[in-house]
């Protein structure tokens, strides 16, 4: 009776269960602008401003902290507080960062405030340089009086040169610096921000640079002319052929050497920006040449000088490198295989642009990053969600004398994904697939198998064992009783008939083992279905009317008690487990007979 | 309550569970709702069967589960062609 009910609870949470994914598969039960945004016929207005708004709301403070940290910056870089320069410079990273992470999560990579996050882009690049380069500057301040004091002149000269080169470096940075102001300002006076720390912070690094300035005159000068520190006897000089260059134009530096020695140089080292960049060598007309090509220097002025066997030095020289535009084209993009295949060239004016990263742009969001070739021409497969979508090649230069390109913009529609049945053929179409297929049904199938045969016979739990009074388990019989009761127990429906009589049941077997020759008996007289799944209590309800059903249900208590409750078998039970199952069999014989 | 009418509700339970939180991540996936409930299922079989007797439905959900186990072969198979074929 209790079937009923139960039935009808299932079959209620089955049809609830069905109703919801219904409800969920045919239309989204909950509300978001995001899901609203998919109807073509919705305009939910009441959420455009209040998105606007908590905008303006996010990007204002952060705005606020980008135009304040540097003029702080650069009054602990004028300080040369160089920890505090290491902290501030870490939290200037941090809300430059929490910049670039707002702006992508409200999807304003083509807005207004992408020009902002570029010039800030730079603005801490060219922080991070500065401080780099004064805490340099300071240091050969301190190397300077070392080395005056020891009246080591060569130092001397290798320090004034490379403090020509830093000097040089700073101006450029002011320089890049102030090429940042209009965006800044512009943006900064947009959203209503105050932007006075932040011209403020010019005026401060300009004081940096003239102070930077001075030092140099002043060493310079204390050095003397510095061109010869050899003697009079020997001189190192060198030229620049050309001193405005571009990207992969070479800068061709020769030399002459006077020495009083005999011995003439092979090679004399060459320093560009106080990194040796190579060795000069000498030709057969008696100069020293080197040609350097110009690939990742940055624009502006650069400084030069060789030096000979670590005394001799050369006049310092500079040359310019200019910026040049660039041109990013890429052809239409095709589908190929599942993908986008994009393609294009990047090149100056004269020559192509190799080795550098070009960028493709979905939608403003990058999906593939690729280099161009020794030729600048490069060739990306994305993989692109289906739908509308435009893209783009994007080149950034930001280690290049280069300025920044961007390709044409291409609309392109991805189409959805075949269909599963159309997709069967195809996959079929491979003997791998086919192969994968039958090896993983043929391993199913057998664990399958495996599970439907599977007996658990660790999970067994310990037969009780009782014996009868009268007869004592040889010793034998113990050892073999006390085993784990992972012994198999033999099959209900496999037990003999002559099992079921029990003149010849003998002491020592196990209750389960009594209890499935009584099932057993019972089914087989009765004309029970399915004699091995009857529960010892749906073996009682079955019997429970008949003149073997008080026995049965002695039995079978007693047997619960002992196997189920945990109570073991003790005397009592022992007896009344004996008397009920010789009466039950007893009946069954006289059913027979 | 009898076994049978345990069985039945906690596997409705664990079913329900799982639709629940898939609808409150927003992905339904017949393939893991699949999965979970052969889990589930496998579970709730094993801790109600018995090593003296075999109900019949029981019987019947082995036979159910067994067939779970040869489909859960093909959606493994599916995935692993789809994973070669990217």
């Amino acid at each position: 009776m209790r079937r009923l009910p139960a039935l009808l609870a299932s079959s209620a949470l089955i049809i609830t269960c069905l109703v919801l994914i219904a409800m969920q598969s045919g239309s989204p039960l909950l509300y978001s602008p995001r899901s609203d945004a998919l109807a073509n016929d919705h305009v939910n207005t009441a959420a455009l401003p209040r998105v606007t708004g908590d905008r303006s709301a996010q990007v204002l403070p952060l705005i606020e902290d980008l135009l304040n940290s540097p003029g702080s910056l650069v009054l602990t870089i004028k300080a040369n507080d160089y920890e505090g320069v290491a902290r501030e410079l870490e939290e200037y990273r941090q809300v430059s960062r929490n910049l670039d992470r707002l702006v992508i999560n409200l999807d304003m990579t083509e807005s207004e405030l992408a020009e902002f996050r570029k010039a800030n882009q730079e603005n801490l690049h060219i922080l991070t340089e500065l401080s780099n380069g004064t805490q340099r500057w300071e240091e050969l301040k301190t190397l300077e009086i070392r080395y005056r004091e020891s009246g080591d002149s060569q130092m001397l000269t290798s320090i004034t040169y490379e403090g020509e080169s830093l000097q040089r470096k700073i101006e450029d940075l002011y320089r890049d610096y102030l090429d940042q102001e209009d965006v800044m300002i512009r943006t900064g006076e947009k959203f209503n921000a105050d932007t006075s720390t932040y011209l403020q912070s010019e005026r401060d690094f300009r004081e940096v640079v003239s102070q930077v300035e001075t030092g140099q005159e002043e060493r310079v000068s204390a050095a003397g002319n510095g061109t010869a520190t050899g003697g009079m006897e020997s001189r190192l000089t060198i030229d620049i052929i050309d001193r405005e260059v571009s990207y992969s134009e070479f800068v061709q530096v020769q030399g002459e050497i006077f020495t009083s020695h005999e011995i003439r140089p092979e090679e004399v080292d060459l320093f560009i920006d106080s990194q040796k960049a190579g060795s000069m060598h000498m030709g057969n007309n008696l100069t020293l040449s080197f040609k350097h090509v110009v690939e990742h220097e940055r624009a502006g002025t650069h400084t030069v000088f060789a030096v000979y066997s670590g005394s001799l030095f050369s006049e310092i020289r500079t040359f310019l490198v200019k910026t040049d535009p660039t041109m990013l084209v890429m052809e239409p993009p095709a589908h190929e295989g599942g993908k986008v295949v994009m393609m294009g060239t990047l090149r100056t004016d004269k020559t192509p642009v190799k080795n550098a990263p070009v960028v493709i742009l979905s939608d403003g969001k990058i999906v593939s990053t690729v280099s161009t070739s020794q030729e600048g021409s490069f060739r990306v497969a994305a993989k692109i969600p289906p739908g509308d979508h435009t893209v783009k090649a994007l080149f950034e230069a930001d280690s290049y004398p280069l300025y920044p390109s961007e390709s044409e913009e291409f609309k392109i529609f991805i189409p959805e994904p075949a269909t599963p049945a159309g997709e069967e053929p195809g996959i079929l179409a491979n003997p791998v697939h086919i192969g994968i297929l039958a090896a993983s049904i043929c391993v199913s199938c057998v664990a399958a198998f495996f599970y439907l045969r599977h007996r658990r016979p660790g999970s067994i739990p310990p037969a009780p064992v009782f014996h009868l009074p009268e007869i004592r388990p040889s010793d034998e019989e113990i050892s073999e009783e006390n085993l784990p009761s992972g012994s198999p127990i033999e099959e209900p429906d496999r037990i003999s008939s002559d099992a079921i009589d029990p003149g010849r049941i003998e002491p020592g077997r196990d209750l389960t083992r009594l209890f499935s020759i009584l099932r057993l008996a019972a089914s087989r007289k009765l004309a029970f279905l399915h004699p091995g799944s009857l529960t010892p209590r749906e073996l009682c309800a079955k019997c429970r009317d008949l003149a073997i059903g008080n026995a049965i249900c002695r039995f079978t208590r007693g047997y619960e008690q002992a196997v189920y409750g945990g109570s073991g078998v003790t005397e009592e039970n022992r007896e009344m487990l004996l008397d009920s199952y010789n009466a039950a069999m007893e009946n069954l014989e006289g059913i027979d007979h | 309550m009898m076994k049978k009418h345990l069985a039945i509700s906690a596997l409705a339970a664990w079913v329900i569970l799982v639709i629940g939180f898939m609808m409150l991540a927003r992905t339904l996936d017949l393939e893991i709702f699949f999965v979970l409930w052969l889990i589930g299922i496998l579970i709730i079989v094993e801790l109600a069967s018995d090593h003296t007797a075999t109900p019949r439905y029981l019987s019947i959900l082995k036979m159910v589960i067994a067939s779970g186990v040869i489909l859960f072969g093909v959606i493994v198979a599916r995935k692993i062609m789809e994973i070669l074929s990217q």
